[in-house]
């Protein structure tokens, strides 16, 4: 065999821990890289697909009914890509164990000739089978399976039990676990049996073009007056957001996965790089002996470069199928968790490519340069004196800097950790990297759910129950005084508005999006939202509404003291905006009853029922006045909790939260590998060192607690650049929660779990330096002495 | 505690009974580094230990500077057993005992010269806290660097490296001092200085073991051994005033 060759292999051989470490690392980087890239790109892809896959419709017209002339009028406008008539109702049902979600019943005309908002089913066809069928990812609130009887609520009150004969899959729904609400289909015939009107009320309408939603509301509205023309006026026609409802929350985790890549993948090359370095540092000796009998740059560089790609080949033919698996696994919890279909698991040819050059280029570069470097070096400066390697870096700055008063061991051991600048920044690149991901994790999961608490607090309700049909308030509110523990009862007015563009406002003006619009009863205390800008109205002030900042984002226009026009049904009234609150939710408008009146035209009746409970009887009391309403005839149509709005907004952060928590602990377990690795080499270059100190007379304790505390500085310095980086990214985060999500300011809350994390990962770090540095005190003193 | 030896009537503060060392490497053959040394050397001894690579000089250096531990046979310095100490009783009788002089200084590069000689007499903590930093002062002057205590080893020579190194030895005001070829990396004259230096020890009562190949410093010594093979071959004693 060629001696160049024997010299690798001896090398191999003889380095084979480190180059287990090293191989290690570079596949655990990469692979991370892989999986969150190829993720990406997968969802990014099936998300828009499986929406897509829904044909969502871009209007909804309200009439009495709607019947076949009508959907064949419509059908036949130019610019109509398609027609569909259902009818949407909302009752409860009751899950296995007792508990009643509320349930938003689709009656569909016929499953096997859907045009718009489709569902389908994964196993078998369409049946004509009596029963009903639940939107699949309700199966985990409901645990029932296909044969089981479900119970339903009927308008009337009475409880209708019903056979469940399919799960199906509803693209364009968030999943039931989030919304804590199931979504059923049935026919109408079987919409007839659960005391449901049967005949379609909404006509689904889809354009050839969208265009902007500017484009849409003019269609629409030209589209209403086509039809009012001919005696067929719709009684309110919604334009439709055609966009996944999680849509904005899918784009930010994509986002994070984006960043999280170049992280993991940056840290993952600084550390082989900083590796090699090491491993170099210990081969100069090596390389001036080469170059002194006659070796050249060229030869040693190959000889060192040939040890080191077959580990970033290898690495990268581990990390590819590896991160392949990660990224596959990622996504099958996503299709869950997102209730998407995944009909193309493959990775775009361009992007593996594109990951293939990265992963081999970026390490074999990073490692190139110091063996380049070794390999430019003089045989002279090369073959040094056997002594204690001096630093090259400002270690005269650093003494100068790092002086502790009476307390030489600490001086020695701080100054050590400076005095290669270098290595220490790879090392806390690797190890803050990991660090930072964890707390962003953390503090921004934790942050959000502060602000959430915050805004529930606000509430001042515990339990709103909204009812199928708008009743007395006096009556209302008698019966849920009735119920035990309930401490405040009020009847609210509630109705879905939009805001529309006022005279005078440019052409491009549209109409928004269908808003809450709630009535307050004079002197209420159940609202005790803090104002962030302007006043409450007062009780006999008409024209006046507050709105929240949800509102502001979906109609912008609604600005504080500006004038708007609210359109409800038929109706349109200028109202002033006198108020503005934050909360989480849905686009609110507040008003008195006068001014909620003038609006409507409702009249004296309330559908909705807010009350306070005793401190710990909420779901109790949810309970009982679900129970109570029933017994007086005034049917429910949903029951929501504070707590369960809690549990929904909690299920909706995990989408993001989740991935980051997992890509975090993988960052964290690198940067943790990456500085016992480190200290493992700096143990074994200094033991020369370490057998100078204990020949002076140092006890085998006195040098473990130098390196514990060069360890430990080092740790709390990747600390500390975790911590502040966390803050960065975190804000960063909340920031785009706040923009894109919530529309609430989401102040940063540092996360006391996820220091506890990072400061018990920087605990098992020790405890790898302790291990490392007891393998070197096993050597004798001589043997330290003499270690080269 | 240290466990002591029964005086002898000699008073020899080093003794070694019949030591051997062996090394054997894996998978390779046992090499026999000292075999059945036997030798005493009484207090305020000047010694030089001459001989080629390999002879075994160095082994015989760090098994007295309890550095590494006999194959079979005993070791006693300073009134100790080494072959029965702990490692974290050797540490401390090093400490207290000993001063070793390499012979590429071994300074600790991150540290000025006042802090390394500091640093000796911190672990061991014979010399009271409150006398380190004078005591720093004398032994500087003594070894003529008391102008260069602030710096660090990397902007010394290597002759104010090795003084440095001597002064960081006798920091505990150790009996014994041990040198493993001090002048091997110095020019004549700086070779000269050294030794210069290390009479000086003897005139302060110090015992002293030196491994050299400096025939200069050989020529101070009292007594000269010679070894080859891992055996004494040579076994000289000189005037009492080896000058």
């Amino acid at each position: 065999m060629n001696t160049q060759w024997r010299k690798i292999l001896g090398d191999f051989r003889q380095h084979r821990l480190e180059i287990f470490l090293l191989g290690v690392v570079l596949t655990l980087g990469t692979a991370g890289v892989v999986a969150a890239l190829n993720t990406r790109a997968v969802l990014s892809r099936e998300i828009a697909a499986s929406f897509a896959n829904a044909n969502s419709p871009d209007l909804a017209l309200w009439f009495d009914k709607v019947g076949t002339p009508l959907l064949d009028q419509v059908r036949a406008r130019p610019g109509v890509a398609a027609v569909d008539a259902r009818r949407v109702a909302f009752t409860r049902a009751a899950a296995k164990s007792g508990e009643w979600f509320m349930m938003r019943l689709t009656i569909v005309r016929n499953f096997e000739d859907q045009q718009l908002s489709l569902v389908h089913r994964h196993e078998g066809a369409w049946q004509s089978a009596d029963g009903i069928f639940i939107e699949q990812s309700g199966q985990t609130l409901l645990q029932k399976n296909v044969g089981d009887e479900l119970q339903v609520r009927t308008p009337g009150g009475g409880i209708a039990r019903v056979p469940i004969v399919g799960f199906v899959h509803d693209t364009a729904v968030a999943p039931s676990t989030q919304d804590r609400a199931i979504y059923a289909y049935v026919t109408p015939a079987r919409a007839a049996l659960l005391g449901q009107n049967q005949e379609p009320d909404q006509l689904l309408v889809k354009m050839k073009e969208r265009g902007s939603l500017g484009d849409v509301n003019e269609f629409s509205e030209d589209l209403s007056a086509w039809l009012t023309k001919r005696q067929q006026t719709p009684m309110r026609a919604d334009v439709l957001a055609n966009t996944h409802p999680h849509a904005a929350l899918m784009s930010t985790m994509l986002s994070v996965l984006a960043v999280l890549a170049a992280i993991a993948f940056t840290s993952s090359a600084a550390l082989a790089a900083y590796m090699i370095s090491l491993w170099m540092k210990r081969e100069v000796q090596q390389v001036g002996i080469m170059k002194a009998i006659g070796a050249r740059f060229s030869q040693i560089a190959r000889q060192y470069l040939a040890l080191v790609v077959p580990i970033v080949l290898l690495s990268v033919a581990l990390a590819l199928p590896i991160g392949t698996e990660i990224a596959r696994w990622v996504v099958k919890y996503y299709e869950t968790s997102l209730n998407i279909d995944v009909a193309n698991w493959s990775v775009p040819t361009n992007l593996l490519l594109k990951e293939a050059i990265f992963a081999l280029g970026i390490p074999i570069l990073a490692m190139a340069l110091p063996i380049i470097r070794a390999a430019r070096m003089s045989a002279r400066q090369a073959i040094q004196e056997p002594g204690i390697v001096a630093p090259t870096g400002p270690i005269r700055a650093i003494a100068k800097l790092i002086t502790m008063p009476g307390n030489r061991r600490l001086t020695f051991a701080l100054r050590n950790t400076f005095r290669r600048p270098w290595r220490l920044a790879a090392t806390l690149l690797a190890l803050s990297a990991g660090g930072a991901l964890l707390l962003t994790a953390y503090d921004t999961y934790e942050s959000l759910m502060q602000v959430v608490d915050v805004s529930l607090a606000q509430q001042g309700h515990d339990v709103e129950v909204q009812l199928q049909r708008p009743v007395s308030p006096a009556q209302l509110e008698s019966v849920a005084r009735a119920v035990p523990d309930v401490e405040i009862a009020e009847a609210f007015r509630r109705a879905v508005v939009n805001i529309v563009p006022g005279e005078g406002a440019p052409a491009s003006a549209s109409e928004s999006r269908r808003l809450l619009f709630y009535g307050y009863p004079p002197a209420t205390r159940l609202i005790k939202l803090r104002l962030q800008e302007g006043r409450w109205p007062r009780d006999d002030e008409s024209g006046a509404i507050v709105v929240n900042r949800l509102v502001q984002s979906a109609a912008p226009g609604s600005e504080l003291d500006r004038e708007i026009t609210l359109k409800f049904r038929d109706r349109r009234v200028k109202v002033r905006v006198v108020g503005v609150v934050e909360e989480i939710g849905a686009p609110t408008i507040y008003s008195s009853f006068s001014t909620f009146e003038a609006v409507t035209g409702l009249g004296d009746v309330s559908q909705v029922i807010r009350v306070k409970a005793a401190a710990g009887h909420e779901q109790a009391v949810a309970n009982a006045l679900d129970q109570a309403l029933l017994d007086a005839h005034l049917a429910p149509s949903t029951v929501s909790t504070r707590h369960e709005f809690r549990t929904a907004l909690d299920e909706h952060f995990a989408v993001v939260t989740a991935v980051m928590k997992m890509i975090a602990l993988a960052a964290a377990l690198i940067g943790a590998i990456s500085l016992v690795a480190s200290v493992s080499l700096s143990v074994l270059e200094r033991a020369r060192e370490i057998g100078v100190i204990r020949a002076l007379g140092a006890t085998p304790r006195a040098v473990v607690s130098i390196f514990l505390i060069e360890g430990s500085a080092v740790a709390i310095l990747g600390a500390l650049i975790s911590i502040a980086a966390s803050i960065y990214f975190a804000q960063a985060l909340n920031g785009k929660a706040s923009r894109e999500l919530l529309h609430v300011a989401v102040p940063l809350y540092v996360s006391r779990a996820g220091l506890g994390v990072l400061f018990s990962g920087a605990f098992v770090v020790l405890i790898g330096v302790l291990l490392s540095v007891r393998r070197v005190l096993r050597m004798s003193v001589r043997e330290a002495l003499s270690y080269e | 505690m240290v466990a002591s030896f029964p005086a002898d009537g000699l008073g020899d503060l080093i003794r070694l009974d019949a030591a051997t060392k062996s090394f054997t490497p894996r998978g390779g053959q046992t090499f026999h580094a000292l075999r059945g040394i036997s030798l005493s050397v009484p207090a305020g001894d000047f010694l030089a230990v001459l001989g080629k690579s390999g002879s075994g000089k160095s082994t015989l250096l760090n098994l007295i500077a309890g550095l590494d531990r006999p194959t079979s046979g005993e070791v006693y310095a300073a009134g100790a057993d080494l072959s029965r100490l702990s490692e974290n009783k050797l540490a401390q009788w090093r400490g207290g005992n000993l001063g070793v002089v390499f012979q590429f200084f071994q300074l600790l590069p991150t540290l000025t010269v006042a802090e390394n000689i500091m640093l000796a007499m911190d672990f061991v903590a014979k010399i009271p806290a409150a006398q380190r930093r004078a005591r720093t002062r004398d032994l500087l002057q003594l070894v003529g660097l008391a102008d260069q205590s602030a710096k660090l080893p990397s902007a010394l020579s290597g002759g104010q490296q090795q003084r440095a190194a001597i002064a960081r030895a006798l920091a505990n005001d150790p009996p014994i001092v041990l040198a493993d070829e001090p002048t091997g990396n110095l020019d004549s004259e700086t070779a000269g200085a050294v030794a210069e230096l290390f009479h000086g020890l003897i005139d302060q009562g110090k015992t002293l073991l030196i491994v050299t190949h400096d025939e200069n410093l050989a020529r101070r010594a009292h007594r000269v051994i010679q070894l080859k093979d891992g055996a004494i071959v040579a076994d000289e004693r000189k005037a009492a005033n080896g000058r």
